[in-house]
């Protein structure tokens, strides 16, 4: 005879047990509840700061960034050249970590409501013995031009070395790829 | 097409007397080998047997190794001699390596005096070049473009870029050329390219492998003529005059059509003619924004990129592409790239992270030829001297009236991708991966 109550307690306990580990991937967004996300237009997207060790991933995965963004015609993007410009005219020292003030004249000159700000953390190949795999780690910021405060926040890392590479060994997907998926779990969290 | 004879029909074709098929009579080596073909055998079956296995052998290792070329019909020839009046530039060198730049000169110069046209002799040349003080031979100004006319009564220019010179066991070449009337309105007559490896048809025990750079230069050189003597025959007035408004019209609507397909799998004007592309070159992102109707006509200007990669030259290349698939449509006037050069020169433009509105409006300002799109990107990765070809780049357009980005795709490929058996598929030249990656990408954003 089945033992309904003791079913019921530990069904309870495998329920909470599930909740509680998918409640945790949500630790490294953050979400400013004050601010109406529909009143950005237009973004700037400032070079990300390169924290590894290619030197031109961060040009790289802020392309990939821009264009997927202005792909989901949320925002309007402006493009590199334009950003490069602004930067020039204010004079920002270090783009990649601008003040306050700074991201107000840019965003005077340029006509955005939004800044994003970006730091790559890892990018390239990582070995496990003798599996190779692209990875990828970064973090972005979308900032307020009015207030200058950080509204929004995440990080995504993909890719690594995966227990089928370690198995049977491969080199992994793609770089690109992998940047690809970063970038649509970041516009995931943003949207 | 090629060298598919079976040793059975070969057989049948040693019987029959007087058939002979249009097949056979276009290969240059088919119709030596073949010059018995046609009389009826009074031999035994040895003999049949023999005649058989040539027919076969010549068919097999010649078709693949140089499609034949044929002399312009009689017709074609006679009117194009009195055509136009081209003044040739020397080669620019593209490939970053060092190449033999005289020979392809003398190559493309002589395809083209046997095309028909008429050329500008050496020396008048010579000293425009030294008068004017051209040292860049990559596009035409429009001070290059009106000199030309006057002093040297040239109908047109021919722009020659070399993008990849690689020699070795396995050499590659890879040749863009265009031709950009003169005067006061400067236009883009024709542009093509061709992109060819020594391996690109092994054939049957690796005797179609080409190990030389010289019959492959050759070979593009030709190629690429051939493409201009096509493109000329549907000029009106088969190519006698030109007047620049009317080329475009004689362009079919869509992509200009009725080519040569001698060439069909290295032209870069063949490469998609049906606007099919495999669905691997398509962008991997893309946006397109419905406030332009891109089938309207519009007039573009190319952009140089901006080269992150390592490859010299690549922002170049990139840009040729770009032009050349551009100047297919119909309804799209690309400005002369060397317009575009001489513009930012003497307005002293710096683009430090790519074009900008500021560089934009140079070209929207109503003075230079009506603008309204303005293409660029970046190039991310450009190999061709690998054993696999690898290229990444973004593009993007501005449009005049809302002075925003108007189409922007991402696109990145590599030559072995989704190549799983024999090879078959594979891009051995990078020239044959952009020629797919850009057709792709601009065939989504005119549709």
């Amino acid at each position: 005879m089945i033992d309904r109550t003791r079913t019921f307690r530990f069904v309870a306990v495998l329920m909470a047990i599930a909740a509680s580990v998918s409640c945790a991937g949500m630790g490294n967004v953050y979400v400013d509840s004050n601010m109406d996300f529909g009143a950005l237009q237009k973004v700037v997207v400032m070079p990300f700061q390169n924290l590894t060790q290619e030197e031109d991933a961060a040009a790289r995965v802020r392309d990939a960034f821009m264009g997927m963004l202005l792909a989901t015609e949320a925002v309007y993007v402006l493009p590199a050249g334009e950003v490069s410009r602004g930067i020039a005219r204010v004079g920002i020292r270090v783009p990649s970590t601008p003040t306050s003030e700074e991201i107000k004249r840019i965003s005077g000159i340029l006509g955005a409501e939004g800044v994003i700000t970006g730091v790559l953390r890892e990018y390239g190949t990582v070995r496990s013995g003798s599996a190779t795999a692209s990875v990828i780690s970064l973090s972005l910021q979308l900032i307020e031009v009015e207030t200058g405060t950080v509204v929004w926040s995440a990080a995504s890392t993909k890719g690594g070395v995966t227990f089928v590479d370690r198995l049977l060994g491969g080199g992994g997907e793609a770089m690109n790829d992998v940047t690809v998926d970063a970038i649509d779990d970041l516009l995931d969290k943003l949207f | 097409m090629r060298g598919t004879c079976s040793f059975e029909r070969a057989g049948v074709l040693a019987r029959t007397s007087s058939t002979r098929s249009k097949r056979n009579a276009t290969d240059s080596r088919p119709r030596a080998a073949a010059g018995g073909v046609g009389e009826p055998w009074a031999g035994g079956r040895r003999l049949r047997l023999v005649a058989a296995v040539l027919i076969l052998v010549a068919q097999v290792a010649g078709a693949q190794v140089r499609p034949a070329v044929e002399a312009p019909p009689a017709a074609a020839r006679v009117v194009a001699a009195n055509a136009l009046r081209i003044a040739i530039l020397p080669v620019e060198n593209l490939s970053g390596v060092k190449a033999p730049l005289k020979t392809v000169d003398q190559l493309v110069a002589y395809q083209v005096r046997n095309g028909g046209f008429r050329v500008v002799a050496d020396e008048p040349l010579a000293n425009f070049m030294r008068v004017h003080r051209l040292r860049y031979t990559g596009g035409v100004s429009l001070i290059t473009a009106r000199a030309s006319r006057e002093e040297i009564d040239a109908d047109a220019i021919l722009v020659t870029s070399l993008e990849t010179f690689r020699e070795g066991p396995l050499p590659k070449v890879t040749l863009h050329a265009r031709l950009v009337s003169t005067g006061e309105d400067p236009m883009i007559l024709w542009a093509d390219s061709v992109g060819l490896a020594g391996d690109d048809a092994p054939g049957l025990l690796g005797l179609g492998l080409i190990t030389e750079s010289l019959p492959l230069l050759k070979k593009a050189a030709r190629a690429l003529v051939s493409s201009l003597v096509d493109a000329s025959r549907e000029w009106p007035g088969g190519g006698d005059t030109v007047a620049p408004n009317d080329v475009g019209k004689g362009r079919r609507g869509g992509r200009a059509g009725n080519r040569s397909r001698r060439w069909a799998a290295h032209l870069s004007t063949e490469a998609g003619i049906a606007g099919q592309y495999a669905a691997r070159f398509r962008p991997r992102t893309h946006f397109r924004s419905d406030v332009v109707d891109f089938s309207a006509p519009h007039t573009v200007a190319v952009i140089p990129f901006l080269n992150v990669s390592e490859r010299k030259y690549a922002d170049k290349i990139l840009a040729l592409h770009f032009i050349n698939e551009l100047q297919l449509h119909v309804n799209l006037k690309v400005v002369e790239p060397g317009m575009v050069r001489e513009r930012l020169l003497t307005t002293r433009a710096i683009m430090a992270g790519g074009p900008s509105l500021a560089v934009a409006d140079l070209f929207f300002h109503q003075e230079f030829p009506a603008v309204d799109l303005i293409l660029s990107g970046e190039v991310f990765d450009y190999q061709d001297r690998e054993r696999v070809a690898k290229v990444d780049f973004s593009v993007q357009v501005f449009e005049k009236a809302t002075r925003q980005v108007v189409w922007f795709s991402r696109s990145y490929n590599r030559g072995d991708e989704d190549v799983l058996f024999f090879d078959l598929g594979r891009q051995r030249t990078a020239h044959g991966l952009i020629t797919r990656m850009v057709g792709s990408a601009m065939e989504r954003m005119l549709r």
